[in-house]
């Protein structure tokens, strides 16, 4: 069922959406923290949704500046 | 500000760089992250956000009107208890934030044992009290129909590499109905049910497709797929119902020999 949410999203959505998938139990042997991979999706993520839309080249190196 | 911090190496590492080649300690970073918004790494002290929540939060706030992040996390109640709390209660607490939605897929009847851990099993606190506060659309899976599910089980069956004279026999009313009770009308189990007696069938089943007399054929067809049915449903499960089918084929070994 989150798989055909995530296909819908993709398939209606994608111009205003960004879906991150993240696999939980993959994770599970995390050695400090869950939260870890999960910020680090989400941060690339927001990387790639901001290097794809009109935003400011100002804010594309703020974020980069957070990922080197 | 200082030195940048990378977050976004590899997802699934613990290790991550300073621009510098320095190796930081994630866990570590993510304490002082909420702490002090300082850290001291070989002696250079490198600043950053108050906390990494403050820093998503200012890089949505470009984007939160035309752009929403939307994270599936999936397969919450196979991590432990501990690890499924501390992905709920931070979201709750630090990264619910405009611009990102999540959607969480859990079994309910696992939650009590998640809230056990928070709250040393008091009572007066379900699961389901505790979800209510976090997840604003929740939604239950419809319980599939008995056609579902009987449709399932001839798409799982016509993807096998089966005889066709097999497979109809499989795809009989009353076949499909055995392994729908059998495997307690749950999809997953069904399918590695329809997949256990695939393996029987091509292991221990093989010589059933020799016998020349047809009608003797179909009847033993018939009957040995009710008795797999039945073997398994009853008797083996897991690795016994592996052991049993190597034990039959031996056997069909040492008759053949």
């Amino acid at each position: 069922m989150m798989q055909m949410i995530n296909d819908e999203i993709q398939k209606r959505n994608s111009d205003i959406a960004t879906t991150i998938w993240f696999d939980s139990w993959r994770y599970e042997r995390e050695k400090y923290s869950l939260m870890i991979p999960l910020l680090r999706t989400i941060i690339l993520s927001l990387h790639e949704v901001i290097n794809s839309t009109s935003i400011g080249n100002e804010k594309k190196a703020t974020l980069l500046w957070v990922l080197v | 500000m200082g030195t940048g911090v990378n977050l976004g190496a590899e997802a699934g590492t613990s290790g991550g760089k300073v621009s510098a080649g320095l190796t930081l300690d994630f866990a570590k970073i993510l304490n002082e992250f909420s702490s002090e918004g300082q850290v001291h790494v070989n002696q250079e002290k490198i600043y950053f956000h108050k906390h990494v929540s403050d820093y998503l939060r200012k890089e949505l706030e470009g984007i939160k009107d035309k752009h929403r992040l939307v994270i599936f996390i999936d397969d919450l109640d196979r991590c432990t208890p501990e690890g499924a709390l501390e992905i709920l209660e931070s979201i709750k607490t630090f990264f619910d934030i405009e611009g990102i939605i999540y959607v969480i897929g859990m079994d309910p009847s696992t939650i009590d044992s998640i809230i056990q851990v928070k709250y040393d099993k008091n009572p007066k606190i379900s699961g389901l009290d505790y979800m209510q506060k976090i997840v604003q659309l929740p939604c239950p899976i419809p319980v599939w129909s008995g056609e579902d599910l009987r449709r399932t089980i001839t798409e799982i069956v016509n993807e096998t590499r089966l005889p066709k004279d097999i497979t109809d026999k499989m795809l009989k009313q009353e076949i499909k109905d055995l392994i729908i009770n059998s495997a307690k009308s749950n999809p997953r189990n069904i399918k590695r049910f329809v997949n256990s007696l695939v393996l029987s069938y091509s292991t221990s089943g093989k010589n059933i497709q020799d016998i020349y007399n047809e009608n003797l054929r179909n009847y033993i067809i018939e009957n040995y797929l009710k008795g797999m049915i039945a073997i398994q449903t009853f008797y083996f499960r897991g690795e016994k119902w592996l052991r049993f089918l190597k034990m039959i084929n031996n056997y069909h070994e040492r008759i053949d020999s």
